[in-house]
């Protein structure tokens, strides 16, 4: 009897459940929030990826529900191969197990490791902060993929910082061995062509802390200021990797050379001007994208990939104090002033 | 000098407007330059005020005012930026010129203005450089004031727009005006002065031409004008048909009048022949054997028939002059032998009633005339006649002068007199004073007009002088012909 009654309440529980499927499903696709899956190339809380995804948000426009994923590969520890492409592979399989409506990618290794791989899929992929070129990821072309190129405003930042010291003509360039900088010294030896009378005195990639520091303390012999592009990756003599914000103090502290950078992250740890990419430029441009394929159901592959054109001239007023530079008054009104090193104000 | 109608409306219209013109461009001159100055000292603090925040902005970033480099360029970029800004300056509590959009001018010690310790903005009048000045105090984060922006714009500018508005609102004015007459003169002429031109052309016509209501004036629009130029020429149809009308009707009592002077004539001519017979054969038997009976009634008859011959004498004239059959006899005369005749013709009637009868003759009237002595002396005779008839007692006198080319000839009686309102129409034909005249009197009333159409006819005229109850004078004048003596 009793197994009777389990059995006719197990069969009325399964009728019911799939009468509820059968009536849910078409209401369940149509009114349930669009699943946004964003993958990030570094980790948060981070100026640069919380300012492209707070930015994609309201490209994508607070009237669309939207459920978001955010998984970081934290390249920055992550930084070998293996490990980049083992958080590739979570986030890969996340997509394959959530199916989100769209994956938003932001900076390079996110492309590498996860957009690569569903290049001509239905998905539908946008990303941002891309400093290489499309084709250098393989996405030239691809049909379900969009995005945002980040190229830095070089020649701008330059000139600010000729603003501030008219006496600088030579630059040299530094940054670690990340993949992504190759491009971005392309444009910047390409671009020098755009401020006659400065040269390009050095490029140096270096790989260990103490290769940075002979390479900055060598260069007011060569060079009147320095190009800094990124140093996520450096090693210790242990080979253990060093935090960016102690290599960049360091910098502040040690070298008698003025610095330029493209992101307003550096500012804060002490390079003292930037044209910056802004980061909440490029969420918006790849929200826009986004909402362009979600709400107006426009094809990836017939949006253009441009860069954002906007930038913030940036200041660190603190730097500028300790290269005893007066800056006039003009630039600092005209310019994001970052008047304490981020270390001091923790 | 005389205006027309349309320089009189032009002129008018000119007043109204150019007073209307000096009124509003004044009044719009006023509160322009009212508002511009409002403007101006907005602009000029909003300007103070905005380089205040931007001063206020570096501060907040840690750095001291006398630390701040190139904020002149902010000074000078406001003065370019905004036009009628004389100046912008940044000056320490102590008036020490921190920044200025001159060069020259940094480093200078200001004489500062009293209140400037005053942590409010506000506006000032430096009479040195002849300027409005904003002065937006500075703040530092601490809430202390290191300086402050001044803003200056020159007060000049204000006069200067105010003269541009004024000549500007005079000029356009005046624009309006020129146009507006020539449109005006052009309208009054099409439509106001035109018309009423035609109008006094067919006016003029009329009263130049008396008589001839043929003109008319062209046909106008359906407006007031047009309306009366259409009645005018509707009156000038009624008073031309009118005119017909009264020719013909004349013409046809001329004709009637000419018929009937000629039965009278026909008529005088034809009783005067039987009646000469009558008084031929009564003279006749007169002088046969009668009885004293028979000599009365001969008398009676002949007296009766001579009375009757006058009149039909005096209708026979008046039916000759009327018909314009009278024709004048002149011939050398002597004026005294004339007169003494007249006089001596009617004493015998004079002497019946007692009237005492004189003439007088001046010593310079010329002895001999030439004119119808026969036609003088009929006229004589019947003024002479009329003064006896009218005068019971007193005098008659009968005088003869000369007024320049014509000779006055004068009754005066000592009669009943005539109203001189009554005189003209003594003068008509068939007319005395009154009926009681005619009835107490007799008479055919000729006498008198007869003697009008005589001395019409010699070139002269008639009259009387006279007050009632104290005699009168009738008189006649004539041109004629003095004669050597």
């Amino acid at each position: 009897m009793n197994r009777m009654i389990r059995w006719a309440l197990s069969f009325l529980a399964i009728v019911a459940t799939d009468q509820a499927l059968a009536a849910d499903a078409p209401a369940a696709t149509s009114s349930r929030p669009l699943r946004v899956f964003h993958v990030m190339s570094f980790d948060s809380p981070w100026r640069w990826t919380d300012g492209q995804l707070e930015g994609f948000k309201k490209g994508l426009g607070s009237d669309v529900k939207v459920e978001y994923r955010v998984f970081q590969m934290d390249v920055k520890r992550n930084s070998t191969h293996e490990a980049k492409e083992k958080k590739g592979q979570e986030a890969r399989a996340i997509i394959d197990e959530w199916k989100p409506d769209l994956v938003y990618t932001s900076d390079d290794d996110a492309q590498t490791y996860v957009t690569k791989h569903y290049a001509n899929t239905k998905l539908p992929f946008v990303f941002s902060g891309m400093n290489k070129t499309p084709a250098d990821h393989g996405l030239q072309g691809a049909s379900n993929i969009a995005g945002v190129l980040e190229q830095e405003h070089f020649v701008e930042t330059v000139k600010l910082l000729q603003a501030i010291n008219p006496k600088v003509k030579r630059l040299a360039v530094i940054g670690d061995d990340a993949p992504h900088w190759a491009p971005v010294i392309e444009r910047i030896r390409t671009r020098m062509a755009q401020l006659p009378g400065s040269t390009l005195v050095a490029v140096d990639i270096v790989k260990t802390f103490d290769e940075y520091k002979a390479k900055l303390q060598s260069y007011p012999q060569v060079a009147d200021a320095v190009v800094q592009l990124g140093v996520f990756t450096i090693k210790d003599n242990n080979g253990a990797a060093v935090k960016y914000q102690d290599i960049l103090r360091w910098t502040a502290e040690n070298s008698k050379l003025p610095d330029v950078s493209f992101w307003i992250d550096r500012i804060h740890y002490g390079v003292l001007a930037a044209v910056t990419v802004s980061e909440r430029e490029q969420g918006l441009a790849a929200g826009k994208l986004a909402r362009s394929i979600l709400v107006d159901k426009a094809t990836p592959s017939s949006l253009p990939m441009k860069p954002t054109l906007k930038g913030t001239p940036s200041l660190s007023l603190a730097r500028a104090k300790a290269l005893n530079y007066s800056i006039k008054s003009s630039l600092l009104l005209s310019s994001e002033v970052v008047t304490a090193y981020e270390w001091e104000k923790q | 000098m005389t205006l027309g109608l349309r320089n009189k409306i032009a002129l008018i219209v000119v007043g109204v407007v150019l007073t209307g013109i000096v009124a509003i461009t004044a009044t719009s001159s006023l509160l322009f330059s009212a508002q511009y100055a409002d403007a101006l000292l907005s602009r000029s603090h909003a300007i103070a005020k905005g380089l205040s925040i931007q001063l206020e902005r570096l501060l907040a970033l840690d750095i001291r005012i006398d630390e701040l480099v190139g904020f002149e360029e902010q000074c000078i970029e406001a003065v370019r930026a905004y036009e009628g800004i004389s100046y912008a300056q940044v000056v320490s509590p102590q008036g020490q010129v921190l920044f200025h959009s001159q060069n020259n001018r940094i480093g200078t010690k200001l004489n500062l203005p009293s209140g400037s310790g005053d942590d409010r903005p506000r506006t000032i009048t430096d009479n040195v450089e002849n300027t409005y000045v904003s002065i937006v105090p500075v703040m530092d984060p601490a809430g202390n004031r290191v300086a402050d922006v001044w803003v200056g714009f020159p007060r000049e500018q204000i006069v200067a727009q105010r003269n541009a508005m004024l000549i500007a609102g005079f000029g356009v004015g005046l624009c309006v005006l020129i146009l507006g007459l020539a449109f005006l003169y052009f309208t009054l002429s099409r439509y106001v002065t035109g018309p009423i031109a035609a109008f006094s052309r067919v006016v003029s016509h009329v009263r130049d031409n008396q008589g001839d209501y043929s003109l008319r004036v062209p046909p106008q629009g359906d407006d007031e004008l047009g309306g009366m130029m259409q009645g005018f020429n509707q009156l000038l149809d009624q008073i031309e048909q009118r005119n017909r009308d009264l020719v013909q009707a004349k013409e046809a009592s001329d004709a009637a009048n000419r018929a009937k002077s000629e039965f009278l004539a026909t008529m005088s001519h034809e009783i005067r022949t039987p009646m000469n017979a009558v008084l031929g054969m009564n003279d006749l038997l007169m002088r046969t054997e009668l009885s004293d009976k028979q000599r009365r009634y001969a008398t009676n008859v002949q007296s009766a028939g001579r009375w009757l011959l006058g009149i039909l004498n005096d209708i026979l004239d008046f039916s000759k002059i009327e018909a314009g059959k009278l024709s004048l006899s002149p011939a050398p005369f002597c004026v005294r032998t004339l007169i003494e005749e007249a006089v001596q013709m009617q004493s015998e009637m004079a002497e019946k009633k007692a009237l005492d009868m004189s003439w007088e003759i001046p010593e310079d009237m010329p002895a001999r005339l030439h004119g119808d002595s026969g036609r003088l002396m009929q006229m004589l005779t019947n003024l002479i006649s009329n003064a006896i008839k009218f005068t019971e007692q007193g005098q008659i006198r009968v005088s003869v002068s000369r007024t320049g080319d014509r000779m006055v000839f004068a009754v005066t009686d000592t009669g009943i007199g005539v109203a001189p309102e009554i005189v003209p129409k003594l003068f008509e034909p068939f007319t005395q004073a009154d009926s009681s005249t005619s009835r107490r009197y007799g008479g055919t009333g000729l006498g008198l007009a007869i003697v009008k159409q005589l001395a019409e006819a010699m070139e002269g005229d008639v009259g009387a002088d006279s007050t009632p109850g104290q005699g009168a004078t009738f008189w006649f004048s004539a041109r004629l012909e003095v004669l050597p003596a």
